[in-house]
């Protein structure tokens, strides 16, 4: 025991030497992160203030986007915001706040103005809340110097810019909000006791929609991060996204809901996205252990360079892999989920 | 490429049209708010809405001292928390009576192997906890294709039995 913890340590002290960055900051990035600061503890205050259990969702909005922002870190990096802004590697904390008060505003005030509109009418409005934001936000940090874009990222992208950033924010900034609004609001019925109706028949078709509207979506956000090579030629439908692989994820996550939703339909929501998590964990590490050892799955080189060095015992596969997977198909189930319970519960 | 233009456009609508019809709400919002001093949002009115706009109706066609109108004011507050004090102890007496209840419900329906009468009464539960009214509870499930017998073995099970 005493080893594993030593090998622990070790691990994270020469993953912390290995991924030294630039953590000195400036003066107009400590004010800037002063008025982040002010503004997420405004927004704190607001919503415990004014909503019912506001403080719980604004965490909830925060672990959602901290699942994104630790499974995408090594697409893009934040450097120079004080040593005392970094929750792991470069993921900064004041960043995560910030971007969670965001999201809970643009939620907050949507069911405020537009409270009659049923959720999938509202749902695009808090993606137009936010997109406008999020460029501001991202431009202001491109500006500032803390943020930049991974080397596989940088070749992905076009190079056009509006407003300092990438055109292409205009692909990963909606995806993205809309994966962890789902997965607040999501969770949000699950801590405001929202009644969930049961369904006596599954809808199979509707349901297989949405998972792939979802995963596609999602795997082109994160494309950039993996290779995906020796599928059949056909089967590539942008850059190395694969309709085998691709497919498979859709397939997996479809069962899996459908199967959980069937068979525990007596459990709550927690324990239903516990067991989908548990149902497609089991399902695809082994899939994605037998595609990394057979040179199907490559990991760009960023993201290598993220690994710990820890290994899944008896394989050769990080042990990142393990816990990518739950955090990538949280985002996904959240979202499949909220769309079928909106859709359902009108 | 169908995919394509489709997230295309709904890309372009989500983040230039959308914003930029919100933006014009809002502009037209304050413009209304200035004008009538009326609030944009609609919320619930709070619990004892109708007792205040009572008092505050009185309060305003009332030529009484402003002694007699604190007098009421400090009456008031006090009913109000002596109710809440009632109320809380009546539903923690009943909350736990409820809790027993349920639970001998879903072992019973877990030894027969009734899992989907199970996940009826915890939604009835929860549906009338939140305040809706049982024959919109009724026909939400039998919209959804749940037989009239199953719905109400999970009223009975809830013990809300027939509206």
């Amino acid at each position: 025991m005493i080893e594993l913890y030593r090998k622990i340590f070790a691990a994270a002290e020469a993953m912390y030497k290995a991924h030294a960055f630039d953590r000195t900051p400036t003066g107009p990035i400590i004010a800037f992160e002063v008025m982040l600061l002010a503004f997420s503890a405004f927004t704190l205050w607001w919503l415990w203030k004014n909503e019912k259990k506001g403080a719980q969702r604004f965490f909830l909005a925060a672990g959602g986007l901290f699942i994104h922002q630790f499974f995408t870190s090594p697409m893009w990096h934040n450097y120079k915001l004080g040593w005392w802004s970094y929750l792991y590697q470069d993921i900064s904390w004041i960043s995560t706040f910030a971007w969670a008060s965001m999201i809970m505003w643009a939620i907050t005030l949507v069911d405020r103005f537009f409270g009659k509109l049923p959720d999938w009418k509202r749902f695009p409005l808090y993606l137009a809340c936010l997109a406008p934001c999020a460029l501001v936000y991202e431009a202001i940090l491109l500006k500032l110097g803390v943020s930049g874009y991974s080397p596989e990222v940088q070749q992905a992208i076009s190079g056009h810019t509006l407003l300092g950033t990438p055109v292409e924010t205009f692909v990963y900034v909606p995806v993205f909000m809309a994966l962890v609004v789902s997965f607040t609001k999501y969770w949000s019925f699950y801590v405001l006791r929202k009644p969930v109706i049961p369904l006596r028949h599954r809808p199979w078709l509707r349901s297989f929609g949405i998972t792939l509207v979802s995963v596609l979506l999602f795997e082109v956000t994160v494309e950039p991060m993996v290779e995906n090579a020796g599928f059949p030629a056909w089967s590539y439908i942008f850059h190395d996204i694969t309709l085998v692989l691709t497919g498979a994820w859709i397939v997996i996550t479809w069962l899996a809901i459908n199967a959980v939703d069937k068979f525990l339909i007596h459990f709550d929501l927690r324990g239903k996205f516990l067991a989908y998590l548990g149902v497609v964990f089991v399902a695809v590490l082994p899939a994605e252990i037998w595609l990394i050892a057979s040179g199907h799955r490559i990991y760009g080189p960023s993201t290598v360079s993220a690994f710990t060095g820890l290994h899944i015992p008896w394989t050769l596969v990080p042990v990142e892999v393990a816990f990518g997977i739950p955090l990538y198909f949280a985002l996904i189930l959240s979202f499949v989920k909220y769309w079928e319970i909106i859709l359902d519960n009108r | 490429m169908l995919f394509l233009i489709v997230f295309a456009v709904a890309a372009f609508l989500i983040q230039v049209v959308l914003p930029l019809y919100l933006l014009i709400k809002v502009i037209l919002w304050i413009t209304r708010y200035f004008k009538s001093g009326e609030v944009p949002w609609h919320r619930k009115p709070a619990p004892g809405g109708g007792l205040e706009a009572a008092f505050a109706r009185d309060k305003a066609a009332a030529q009484s001292p402003a002694d007699k109108i604190a007098g009421l004011e400090a009456a008031l507050e006090s009913a109000k928390n002596e109710a809440a004090a009632l109320a809380a102890a009546k539903t923690r007496r009943e909350d736990a009576e409820f809790n027993r209840r349920m639970e001998e419900m879903a072992a019973n329906m877990k030894a027969q192997g009734r899992l989907d009468r199970l996940a009826l009464a915890y939604y009835v539960e929860s549906s009338l906890r939140e305040g809706c009214e049982a024959a919109a509870v009724r026909a939400a499930l039998k919209a959804k294709g749940w037989a009239e017998a199953d719905v109400e073995a999970a009223f009975l099970a809830c013990g809300a039995g027939q509206v």
